[in-house]
C-alpha cells in the first residue's frame, strides 16, 4: 500500500505553550485513523498543520511524497471543527464555490450525497442548524477525490440521525486510493470504522497502532480504552 | 485569481456588510434631490422654500461620505478576512498561490471603491449641471445643454481625471501598506485587535512620508508632467484645446505628481509581494 502521510517529529509552539511535542506517524492508503485524545491535547493542531492552516515550529510533514503547501492543499480534504462558509451561500453555492476551487471535485456527487443527507440547495448557510451545516461541510468535504481526508471532531455537536448519516457517508467514501484520520472524543460513535488508533495527550502520541491489535491485546474496546488511558492522567 | 475575484465580489453583492445598501443610499439621496429640482422648478418656477436646499446638502454629504467609507472598507477588507474567522479558513486551505488570494481580493476592493466613487462623480456632475440651469436660469435647448456641460465637466477633465487616477492609486498603496503590516503582526503576534489601530497610523505615516519624498523628488529635478487624454489623435487635455461646440473656453493641461505615483506603485509591488508570501509561508488561521 502506498503511504499517503508521512509525519517527521511534527512540533508546534506558541510563545509559553507547546501544543505538540513531536508527532511521528505514517498513514497508508486505505486506511482510517482514530485520532483520540481529550480537549486540548492537540487533535485540532495537528489537523490544521496537515491542512495548512498552521505551520509546524518543527519537524515535517509530506502528503504522497510532497512537502507541505501548494501541493499538498490539493491533495488534502479537511473539514474543520467550525463553519467556514459565508453565511449567504445556499448549498448549491458552497457547491459552486468548491467546484471552483477543487479540480477533483465531483459536483455529481455532492448533490448525491446532498440528498441523502437530506439538505435543500436553496437554503441558506445562515438558516441552516449547526447539524445541517455539518452535513453540508462533510458533504463538500468528501466529493472531492482527496488523497488524504481530515475529519476534525465531525460528530460533534451533531444529533444521533446526523452522526448515522455521517458516519454512513464516511464508510460510502472510502476508498482503497485515499486516507482518513479522524479526531474524535465521541469514540464510541466511530470505533468500528477505524483501523488504527492514536491516542493523543498534551501534544504527543502516547499509544498508536491498529485498532483490531489493540483490542485483541488489551481484551477492550478502543471506547474503554480511551476511558482507562484518559481517566489516569 | 479570477475565482478569489468572483467570491469577494459575490460577498460584496450577497453579504451581510455588502455594499447596495449604501451605494443605493446615495443613489436615493441624489434621486430625491434632483427630482425635488425638477419637480418644484416644473410646477413652481422657482425652487424658494421647497426644502431642495436640504436635500442637495444630503446628496452630497452622500456623494462624499460614501465612496470615504468604501475606501476604509475595502482597505480593511483585503487582508481582514484572512485571519480569526472562518472563511479565513476557506481562503487558506483552497489550493492558491498567496499573490492571487490577496491580488484577487485586492482587486475586488479596488473595483468596489471605483463603482461608489464613479458613481459618486456622476453624480454630482448632475447636480452640478442642473444647479447651473438653476442659477443661470437657461433652458435645455440642446445647445445650451452641450454649453453646460462642457463648462462643468470638460473644462474640469484634466481635474477630475487626475483626481480619481490619484485616489485609485492612493487606495491600492494604502491597502498594500494596511495590509502587510495587519498581516506582519497577525504572524508575529497572533493578535489582530491593536494590529488595526497599529497597521492604520503605519499606514498614514508611510503615505505621508512618500508624498513628501515625492513632491521633494518632483521640485528638485522638475518632474512633474503634464496628463494626455487623446480622442482621434487630439489630446484634450493639451493646453489652450477648444471643443467642438465652442464655447470659446479652452481647458489647461494639469501637471500630474509623477515620481509620487511611482513611489507608490514601487513601494505597493513590494508590500504586495510581501504579503503574499506571508499569507502563503508565515499566515495561520
Amino acid at each position: 500500500m502506498a503511504v499517503i502521510l508521512e509525519s517527521d517529529n511534527l512540533k508546534k509552539n506558541y510563545f509559553t505553550k507547546t501544543a505538540l511535542r513531536g508527532i511521528s506517524l505514517k498513514l497508508e492508503s486505505g486506511r482510517i485513523l482514530g485520532l483520540m485524545g481529550p480537549n486540548g491535547s492537540g487533535k485540532t493542531t495537528f489537523l490544521k498543520i496537515l491542512a495548512c492552516l498552521q505551520r509546524p515550529s518543527g519537524g515535517s510533514f509530506t502528503v504522497k511524497g510532497q512537502q507541505a503547501g501548494y501541493e499538498t492543499k490539493k491533495l488534502v480534504s479537511f473539514l474543520p471543527d467550525r463553519n467556514t462558509l459565508y453565511p449567504w451561500m445556499r448549498a448549491i453555492d458552497a457547491i459552486g464555490f468548491y467546484a471552483d476551487f477543487f479540480n477533483d471535485f465531483d459536483r455529481n456527487k455532492a448533490l448525491d450525497m446532498l440528498s441523502f443527507m437530506k439538505l435543500d440547495q436553496r437554503q441558506r448557510v445562515r438558516t441552516m442548524s449547526k447539524g445541517m451545516i455539518e452535513k453540508l461541510n462533510l458533504t463538500l468535504t468528501f466529493s472531492r477525490k482527496a488523497s488524504l481526508f481530515l475529519l476534525d471532531e465531525p460528530l460533534g455537536g451533531v444529533d444521533p440521525v446526523a452522526r448515522e448519516r455521517i458516519v454512513s457517508t464516511i464508510i460510502k467514501t472510502w476508498s482503497e486510493d485515499s486516507a482518513i484520520i479522524i479526531s474524535t472524543h465521541l469514540v464510541n460513535d466511530v470505533e468500528q470504522l477505524f483501523n488504527d488508533v492514536a491516542f493523543i495527550d498534551d501534544g504527543e502520541i502516547i499509544l498508536a497502532g491498529d485498532a483490531e491489535a489493540l483490542r485483541t491485546e488489551r481484551g477492550k474496546s478502543i471506547d474503554q480504552l480511551y476511558i482507562q488511558i484518559f481517566s489516569d492522567r | 485569481m479570477k475565482e478569489i475575484l468572483k467570491y469577494q465580489l459575490l460577498n460584496r453583492i450577497k453579504g451581510k456588510r455588502n455594499c447596495i445598501g449604501s451605494i443605493g443610499i446615495m443613489l436615493a439621496a441624489n434621486i430625491i434631490s434632483i427630482t425635488m429640482l425638477g419637480f418644484k422648478l416644473s410646477r413652481f418656477g422657482s425652487l424658494m422654500g421647497t426644502g431642495y436646499n436640504f436635500w442637495l446638502v444630503i446628496a452630497l454629504v452622500c456623494d462624499i461620505a460614501i465612496p470615504a467609507i468604501h475606501f476604509f472598507s475595502g482597505i480593511i477588507s483585503e487582508s481582514a478576512g484572512l485571519m480569526n474567522s472562518g472563511t479565513a479558513y476557506l481562503y487558506q486551505t483552497v489550493p492558491r498561490h498567496g499573490r492571487e488570494i490577496l491580488g484577487g481580493r485586492k482587486l475586488a476592493a479596488l473595483i468596489e471603491f471605483v463603482v461608489a466613487l464613479a458613481l459618486s462623480l456622476l453624480l454630482m456632475i448632475a447636480n452640478a449641471i442642473l444647479l447651473i440651469y438653476v442659477i443661470h436660469g437657461v433652458g435645455f435647448s440642446p445647445i445650451s445643454s452641450h454649453y453646460y456641460v462642457e463648462q462643468t465637466v470638460f473644462s474640469n477633465i484634466p481635474t477630475i481625471l487626475k483626481g480619481t487616477l490619484m485616489l485609485m492609486l492612493f487606495f491600492v498603496t494604502a491597502g498594500s501598506i494596511f495590509s502587510f503590516f495587519l498581516i506582519l503582526i497577525h504572524v508575529l503576534v497572533k493578535k489582530t485587535g491593536w494590529a488595526y489601530i497599529i497597521s492604520f497610523v503605519v499606514t498614514t505615516i508611510i503615505l505621508g512620508k512618500l508624498s513628501n519624498l515625492g513632491d521633494f523628488l518632483a521640485s528638485r529635478f522638475n518632474l512633474n508632467a503634464g496628463l494626455e487624454f487623446t480622442i482621434n489623435g487630439v489630446n484634450l487635455l493639451a493646453p489652450g484645446i477648444t471643443f467642438l461646440f465652442n464655447s470659446g473656453r479652452s481647458v489647461t493641461s494639469d501637471s500630474c505628481p509623477v515620481i509620487t505615483m511611482i513611489l507608490y506603485l514601487v513601494v505597493s509591488a513590494g508590500l504586495f509581494a510581501g504579503t503574499s508570501w506571508f499569507i502563503e509561508h508565515k499566515l495561520e488561521a
